[in-house]
């Protein structure tokens, strides 16, 4: 069942055609890790929204360029370590921890990264309230289907190896990652709803 | 529909259900899933909240910019996106069917070219002066050429095309 290809590339295929939506599909993935990235040069939480944003853009319009010789995920924390320092410099500011920024692998950009000091009252308290709201609903999840979403999501395995460890068929996995996905949603829906609501995502 | 579209955030789908998983996505419902799961999945990880107009905000950013196309930006596989091995050996066979049969036709109208010697340069250089005779042969075996490894891969798709051997010259 697994696919030898990535997602990502599979997007940035259909971005290269044309394909905006892809596009937004890309940045609705990854726009709250960048944000986390970008939160250890830029401090204040308006600025970090504005400045993912600017990458993102910068990203898409340098979309030609992007071969597959790297992860997209990879290139896409360049554009936004890149945009984080022009636009710091632009201020007149240095970046803190800039040093930790060189390295070209991804993995460890994001290994390096901590959990941002983003502070407004409107983005803390959301943050909170989906954080609690889906670790209660795995904590309420049926154990096999606790053990699977959590091998995924927390260890990164992939469906072959869950089945290895839990000693199921892949097909079984795939199964129990669904449900766990679904049984969270339902219990995330109305907070997600409710911010929004008439909007576009 | 949904099993396959989380399925298909992990990288792990079947092959020949990618494009259709695609389409799914790009609709109102598979966008809501993929936003929900994806918003799962970062809460696991501690990742930070945003505004919840940001993706509002975001798309209209967007819809202000040109559309950019580069189609056949993406050529060559790196090393962690090949396709799968059953497909590489039938892929192999095709180009080898492929490769023959173009020589073959090119050696019916020039007997100094030796059909047995058939490497790929043959297929780029000799039927430039043959491209009528060639054409409705690949067009008539595309669909041998789009294998269900290859779907969705315009780049691949660019690289079989039927002018493509008169084009590049040696």
């Amino acid at each position: 069942m697994a696919s030898d290809r990535d997602i990502d590339q599979e997007l940035v295929v259909r971005v290269q055609r044309g394909d905006k939506k892809a596009f937004e599909l890309l940045v609705n993935k990854y726009h709250r890790k960048i944000a986390r990235l970008l939160s250890r040069m830029i401090r204040d939480q308006a600025e970090i929204e504005d400045v993912t944003q600017e990458a993102f853009i910068k990203a898409y319009r340098a979309i030609p360029s992007f071969r597959g010789e790297s992860a997209f995920y990879t290139w896409l924390y360049r554009i936004a370590i890149n945009t984080a320092k022009n636009y710091l410099a632009s201020m007149g500011r240095r970046p803190t921890l800039s040093t930790e920024y060189e390295d070209d692998e991804g993995e460890t950009l994001d290994a390096a990264a901590q959990i941002p000091d983003l502070n407004t009252p409107e983005t803390e308290l959301m943050n909170r309230q989906i954080v609690s709201t889906v670790n209660e609903a795995v904590e309420a999840l049926p154990e096999e289907l606790r053990t699977a979403i959590t091998l995924r999501e927390m260890e990164g395995l992939s469906y072959e190896d869950i089945a290895t460890v839990m000693n199921c068929p892949i097909g079984t996995v795939r199964s129990r990652i669904f449900r766990a996905r679904e049984a969270i949603a339902t219990q995330l829906r109305p907070l997600l709803d409710t911010v929004s609501t008439n909007k576009r995502w | 529909m949904q099993e396959k579209l989380s399925a298909l955030m992990d990288n792990e789908w079947e092959d020949h259900e990618l494009d259709a998983m695609l389409k799914t996505l790009c609709n109102e419902d598979g966008q809501r899933y993929w936003q929900e799961y994806h918003a799962i999945s970062d809460a696991l990880r501690t990742e930070p909240a945003m505004s919840s107009d940001f993706m509002t905000r975001f798309s209209a950013k967007l819809d202000a910019e040109p559309v950019v196309i580069a189609p056949n930006a993406i050529r060559q596989r790196s090393a962690t996106w090949q396709p799968k091995r059953r497909w590489i050996a039938l892929s192999a066979a095709a180009s080898v069917m492929v490769v023959a049969s173009a020589a073959w036709i090119v050696n019916r109208q020039s007997t100094d070219i030796q059909p047995t010697l058939a490497p790929a340069s043959v297929v780029a250089s000799a039927p430039a002066a043959n491209e009528v005779s060639v054409a409705p042969y690949l067009l008539a075996h595309h669909e041998t050429l789009g294998n269900p490894s290859w779907n969705g891969r315009l780049a691949m798709k660019a690289g079989l095309e039927v002018r493509r051997p008169a084009v590049k010259q040696q």
